[in-house]
């Protein structure tokens, strides 16, 4: 199996796995005042550390949510609830994350105003168009790290600053699922108020997430025991934080980026028709998104999945009517772009021979393909 | 107490038909403990020895081809005091102010009380008993069946009825191969045949990777959702891919689906004959697309020899719609993965064909060799309600 698709999901790793089972064993509930209490509450509390440490922002404002949608929407509504008195002015992009998204047009329909960045060719939002967006009454800015589709890095370095000058009042929240542990993560330098991540993004397990805030600053957006200094009520997940903690501190890039760029490097140099989406110099490492000109790019997944080799593309397709990705018709791809884009993600356990192997494949396969398309 | 339609009407055979479907039934609840079924003056009794399962084994009863009606009775002795009461006691909760008759029927003819006396006699008891009750026998709200049968007295309200699907039980009418794809018209079209007492296997075309194993995933749940009815399902995959793409390579576009089908149709043909099945069905309705003409049909219907039936033919896409959403295969139907690409369909698709050019068209294949190549690789898998 050549597993290219660590966008979506990784695999759970050793280190994870082995502190998952061993947090099984000490079953205790965190809250509770015996010593199998106190057990419980130690791994968490260690997990913490190793997490916040791996971002650089003191323990005390890392709090553990269900997953990278639970961080988002808690990020979210939560900032929305706690400064609509100040301002009804948000603002995020269009190639964000639908667990962003879609609590944004939420939000429209309960009547704040929502305003959206101009994205670039190239994938990057321009940073001009967010600056000629930010008003008095601006409250919220959402931005993705890295984006999940084409790996382009956006400069959540830049905007704080901006920020300060023309909207004083307003959060800054980074959707940082895909960079973390991949590339340099810092939102305290950044001025970052609030940060989403993920566990199963880096080999931890699915159902663990985590949420950076620079102090008690949101509302609460699940209410009940008071757990976690009372931002995330409920039981901690222990097992799956303690995976989250040990895939934080194992994760390591490897040959990755090399791996990706030689991929690419063949692809350019071997196969006819394609266009690269988005601009390889603001890369993540490990993202590749290509479009085969006049192919469907379902066709060619479910055609490499023949061989093992497992890869995502940017569209859904739904009876004939396929639904493009927000994402590439928002940088202005054409409709051929769209149809024929895949990801390829990778990992650390990519070798030049799997990806000798997926080039191979896939020209067989398009060759085969592309005879069939019109 | 469960009433059977069209049987009936059966002569000499009708034993036959009783006991197929009483051996239906037993099928159905095979998974219900302790069920007494008995059958006597054309109706079957079913008895579930804890009644708090009535309920589910009712709604099982009500997908059961051949059954046009299920009733929850209570039974009492045969005299008319306990009648009244038990009548009073099971019916007397659903009857406050509202408007009542009551319909009695003797079929013990050895039985006292002729059946408008029953009437009389339960009419009154309640009357007297339930407050606001009153008589309307030309538009009652709720109407008191009372039966005065060989082994007891039966009293049911006829509004609590279920109904059946009414037809044939299934094992009565041979058996027929259905064309089943992942769209609206075949499961229905399997449905109609079924109920007509056919015994059906269904037959789908894969062409992976041009679909994926979801849509495969969902074939399988509509065979699921049909076995619902007729409790088991064999179904055929055969692998078309490479049907698929020799027709591509070697014959005109315009042609595209009209040959498939008719490949379709002849590995459907010999998956019949392997097994024992006498019929093809498939979901066509005439004019619903370019390969659904008439011409387009003889095309497709002159390369076989068993009858094929089509039991939509004279439907509208919405009167199928209906019956899809009836039957429950609706909602699955139309999940997206089918026909996700459209590599294989021609952009004009020639709707009024001539037999001879489609001929000529295909003779560019060597027919029998993909035929067998795809029949050696077919995967059965039996499907069952889930």
């Amino acid at each position: 199996m050549i597993y290219l698709d660590n966008a979506s999901t990784t695999k759970p790793s050793e280190a994870a796995i082995r502190a998952a089972s061993d947090a099984f064993e000490n079953f205790g509930n965190p809250s509770s005042l015996h010593n199998l209490g106190m057990a419980a509450e130690k791994i968490v509390t260690g997990s913490r550390r190793k997490i916040s440490a791996a971002i650089g922002v003191p323990a005390k404002n890392l709090y553990f949510t269900s997953g990278g949608t639970e961080s988002n929407n808690t990020a979210i509504f939560g900032a929305a609830k706690a400064l609509g008195k100040r301002g009804r002015h948000i603002i995020t992009s269009k190639i964000e994350h639908p667990s962003v998204y879609e609590p944004f047009l939420s939000l429209e329909n309960e009547g704040f105003d929502v305003d959206f960045i101009k994205v670039m060719r190239n994938g990057r939002i321009d940073i001009d168009d967010f600056e000629s967006r930010l008003r008095e009454d601006t409250i919220l800015v959402s931005c993705m790290h890295v984006n999940n589709e084409t790996g382009v890095i956006q400069p959540v370095d830049k905007l704080k600053e901006i920020m300060r000058k023309k909207s004083p009042n307003a959060f800054l929240h980074v959707d940082a699922v895909q960079s973390f542990c991949k590339i340099p993560v810092r939102p305290k330098e950044w001025g970052v108020d609030i940060m989403s991540i993920s566990g199963h993004k880096i080999g931890g397990i699915k159902g663990t997430g985590g949420l950076y805030i620079t102090g008690s600053k949101i509302r609460p957006y699940i209410m009940g025991g008071g757990q976690q200094a009372n931002m995330r009520s409920g039981t901690e997940n222990v097992p799956g934080i303690a995976a989250f903690g040990a895939a934080a501190e194992s994760f390591g890039m490897g040959d990755t980026v090399k791996m990706r760029n030689y991929l690419r490097d063949r692809i350019k140099n071997e196969i006819e028709n394609v266009v690269f989406n988005g601009d390889n110099e603001y890369n993540c490492g490990y993202i590749l998104n290509v479009s085969f000109l006049g192919i469907k790019a379902e066709i060619l997944l479910h055609s490499l999945e023949k061989h093992g080799i497992y890869v995502s593309t940017g569209s859904a397709c739904s009876s004939n009517k396929p639904m493009p990705s927000r994402t590439l018709t928002e940088m202005g791809a054409s409709d051929k772009e769209t149809t024929g884009a895949v990801r390829f993600s990778l990992n650390a356990d990519i070798t030049k021979e799997d990806t000798d192997f997926c080039i191979e494949k896939l020209k067989e396969e398009l060759s085969v393909i592309r005879r069939y398309m019109r | 107490m469960v009433k059977y339609g069209e049987i009936i009407l059966k002569g000499l055979n009708r034993p036959v038909f009783e006991n197929v479907l009483v051996k239906n039934i037993r099928n159905s609840l095979r998974n219900t403990d302790n069920v007494k079924i008995t059958k006597a003056q054309a109706t079957i009794y079913i008895e579930p020895e804890d009644t708090e399962k009535t309920g589910i084994v009712m709604e099982r009863l009500a997908k059961i081809f051949g059954i046009v009606s299920v009733a929850r009775a209570a039974v009492c002795e045969k005299n008319i005091d306990d009648i009244r009461k038990k009548a009073f006691e099971y019916c007397a909760g659903s009857l406050e102010n509202k408007k009542f008759k009551v319909i009695a029927k003797r079929a013990d003819k050895g039985f006292a009380l002729k059946s408008p006396e029953i009437c009389d006699e339960v009419g009154g008891y309640l009357l007297e008993r339930v407050p606001g009750l009153s008589v309307d026998v030309h538009d009652p709200e709720r109407t008191v069946r009372v039966e005065v049968r060989d082994f007891g007295a039966y009293v049911y309200c006829e509004e609590d009825k279920l109904k059946g699907p009414g037809g044939m039980p299934i094992g009565t009418g041979d058996r027929a191969t259905l064309l089943l794809s992942g769209g609206i018209d075949s499961p229905v079209a399997g449905y109609m045949t079924a109920k007509r007492g056919v015994t059906v296997d269904a037959v789908n075309f894969f062409s992976y990777p041009y679909t994926s194993e979801r849509a495969k995933e969902k074939v399988i749940e509509l065979a699921s959702i049909l076995a619902g009815y007729t409790s088991k399902i064999n179904l055929y995959i055969v692998p078309f891919t490479e049907i698929q793409l020799a027709i591509r390579d070697n014959c005109p576009e315009e042609h595209l689906t009209l040959i498939m089908r008719r490949f379709m149709m002849r590995i459907a043909e010999r998956i019949a004959r392997n097994n024992k099945s006498g019929a093809l069905v498939t979901g066509e309705s005439v004019g619903q697309v370019a390969s659904q003409t008439i011409s387009a049909l003889n095309v497709t219907n002159s390369v076989v020899k068993m009858p094929v039936l089509r039991p939509l033919i004279g439907m509208d896409k919405e009167e199928i719609i209906v019956r899809a959403r009836e039957i429950g295969s609706f909602d699955t139907s139309v999940l997206p993965y089918e026909d996700c690409c459209t590599v294989f369909t021609p952009r004009h698709p020639s709707t009024h064909p001539k037999l001879e050019r489609v001929e000529k068209s295909e003779s560019a294949l060597d027919v029998n060799a993909l035929i067998n190549e795809a029949v050696d690789n077919i995967e059965l898998i039996e499907v069952y309600p889930s």
